[in-house]
């Protein structure tokens, strides 16, 4: 199996939305370099897309505010949930579902795994640093969850 | 009964506008709003840190122009500081930014914008959209956009040390010179560049050009407002993106003044409407006379097409050859046509082509010397770029240990707002008569702002060009009579 990217997504300066970015700080001390790669990225977009050619699986992190969970709740989604499903959940812009549909229209190679990883947040429409209480809390169990389906990966 | 029409597009990264129409008894329109309802506190934000965190700082204001925020930011430093940098610093500082331009508006017009004309403004919902573009010009022209797209990001990359977040300005220079064997990949990306230039201008006129109905939509009085215009322009008074002068000019084009940023503050206002937190920018010596447009009113438009009317030209040939031709057809300078900004777009992607191109042939490029260091005690610093949406302006105050006092940020969306107001008014009451307000009218409303590619346009939340909608009608009880949903 080729390599695999651990993708944090998120804002630094928008509260909770850094929460993604920090759970794959923690991760990148946690998995082998040579089979990972760990990176942040606060755009998602076509450069997304051209940034996934190039693995043979993805797991991304990110923060969701939903309408209908509670702030710590951990969602995951994985390829074929995401077929066929609109962008409901993530502020990044285009979203991923969208992204397949894009990919497949024009023959872009896909990852084999692509998993979705959200931790539901309570705060990113405002400037600041640092979590929220109920967040900050959530961010080892968060972290745990994710560390073990990369493990399945190792 | 009068009835209230609300486009609210699903927030985005950089936060949300909104597009209130009301209608009176009749159902014509009888005032049309764009607001953005929410405050960002951005620059309260900065103060009390270093001025060196800026260009890392600003850029996450929002993931559309980190690069422009960078490179004001740099900029302000360099004011800030009072260190020019040396030669090879700056025209790699412009090599980046130019790379970025033409990336950054070749996404807009093939994938924000290009719906509108592409595809056609009446054309059903689900077809308005990069996929609908793509079904007109066809799978191979969707593969070259991305492609092109990714190589001029690599030029990014290597400069600025990430394709989306540089972190390579410093006062008085760069962290990261270029050897000659990356120069020679950047000069065959930028060749490639300009062939893909060329080809979207073939397109533009295809698709565009050649449709009468397109050609007639941008002739038509419903996009179209007599303004003043402003951009940089460098010392012959050609475009630039990096640095000069600003040049205002007035409905016929005159020179009505031309300055420096640092005097930006004796020349431009802000004024606060109660409906809309973006404070709307004027020239002082008109004077902000409201809403409205003409001779009398201060309001003045920036961004591709305002760039293109202060200028008195492009500073490289092909750009300068699409300049003329998209004048011609307009019948001359200024261009008062609202959607002429996509059009004035592409002669600014080829002027970003052939500039890379230019740049990356330059002897200076590769010269070892990146970095003159700062020596001066900071006190104040102002700089200036031509961002992808308009002129962008920051402005810090410091203390002696260079800790932020205050910060001022003009983004270019806002120097539009209150023309992207009359814009959206005047199309709103052309278009929406006797209450009929279908799904292809409020498209061809959106379309009057979506010229302007403005920051919250909000166009990418779901698929890569429709924009998320919902249209609420309410009686004057505000009591919900219908919804539109277009999400």
């Amino acid at each position: 199996m080729g390599k695999i990217l651990v993708l944090g997504i998120g804002n630094t300066i928008r509260y909770d939305d850094a929460v993604g970015i920090l759970a794959v700080r923690e991760l990148k001390k946690r998995v082998s370099a040579v089979k990972f790669d760990c990176m942040e990225l606060s755009e998602t977009g076509l450069h997304l897309l051209s940034l996934m050619e190039d693995y043979a699986a993805v797991i991304i992190v990110d923060s969701f505010v939903t309408s209908h969970s509670k702030a710590g709740y951990i969602h995951r989604f994985d390829l074929s949930q995401l077929n066929g499903m609109s962008d409901p959940y993530s502020t990044h812009q285009l979203g991923i579902p969208s992204l397949l549909l894009f990919a497949r229209r024009f023959n872009i190679k896909l990852p084999r795994s692509l998993v979705i990883y959200g931790l539901e947040i309570e705060k990113n429409d405002a400037f600041g640093e640092g979590l929220s209480p109920l967040v900050a809390q959530k961010l080892p169990e968060f972290i745990e969850t994710i560390e073990k389906e990369v493990g399945a990966y190792a | 009964m009068s009835k209230r029409i609300t486009i609210d597009p699903v927030t985005r990264l950089e936060g949300h506008g909104k597009i209130e129409i009301f209608l009176n008894d009749e159902g014509n329109v009888e005032k049309a709003y764009f607001q953005v309802p929410e405050f960002r506190g951005f620059e309260k934000f900065c103060e009390g840190r270093a001025a060196e965190e800026m260009p890392a700082i600003t850029e996450k204001i929002c993931g559309v122009c980190p690069t422009a925020h960078h490179m004001a930011s740099t900029k302000t430093l360099d004011d800030l500081f009072k260190v020019t940098p040396p030669p090879a610093a700056r025209k790699i500082r412009e090599l980046m930014y130019t790379a970025f331009m033409f990336e950054d508006h070749l996404l807009h017009f093939y994938i924000l914008g290009g719906p509108d004309f592409v595809v056609g403004p009446g054309s059903p919902k689900a077809e308005r959209n990069i996929l609908g573009v793509i079904g007109k010009v066809g799978v191979e022209v969707g593969r070259k956009v991305i492609e092109i797209r990714k190589k001029v990001r690599s030029i990014n990359a290597l400069i600025a040390g990430s394709p989306l977040y540089p972190v390579s300005g410093l006062p008085g220079g760069v962290t990261k010179g270029i050897t000659e064997k990356e120069r020679e990949d950047i000069k065959a990306i930028a060749a490639e560049a300009i062939e893909f230039a060329k080809f979207t201008f073939k397109v533009f006129e295809d698709v565009v050009l050649k449709n009468s109905n397109y050609v007639k939509i941008i002739n038509s009085n419903i996009y179209h407002h007599k303004t003043y215009y402003m951009g940089l322009v460098d010392e012959q008074n050609k475009v630039n993106f990096y640095d000069g002068k600003i040049r205002v000019v007035d409905q016929e084009g005159k020179e009505l003044v031309k300055f420096s940023v640092q005097d930006y503050l004796e020349n431009i206002g802000e004024y606060v409407e109660p409906w809309t937190y973006v404070k709307m920018m004027y020239l002082k010596e008109i004077g902000w006379k409201g809403l409205k447009d003409g001779k009398e009113s201060g309001i003045y438009r920036v961004a591709p097409l305002a760039r293109l009317n202060v200028a008195d030209g492009m500073a490289t040939p092909l750009a300068q050859a699409e300049y003329e031709k998209m004048y011609a057809v307009l019948g001359g300078k200024p261009a008062h046509h609202t959607l002429a900004y996509h059009w004035a777009r592409l002669v600014e992607v080829m002027y970003a082509a052939e500039r890379m191109l230019e740049l990356a042939n330059d002897p200076d490029l590769t010269d070892t010397k990146i970095r003159n260091i700062p020596t001066e005690r900071p006190v104040e610093g102002i700089g200036v770029v031509e961002a992808p949406r308009g002129t962008l302006i920051h402005h810090y105050e410091t203390d002696e240990q260079g800790i932020l006092q205050k910060v001022n940020l003009i983004v270019a969306t806002q120097n539009n707002a209150a023309a992207i107001c009359l814009s959206i008014e005047k199309a709103a009451r052309a278009l929406i008569q006797q209450g009929n307000v279908s799904d292809g009218i409020l498209n061809m409303v959106e379309m009057a702002f979506r010229a302007y590619d403005p920051c919250f346009a909000c166009a990418t939340h779901s698929l890569p060009g429709e924009m998320p909608l919902i249209v609420n009608i309410y009686d004057k009880q505000k009591n919900l009579l219908r919804e539109i949903r277009r999400d």
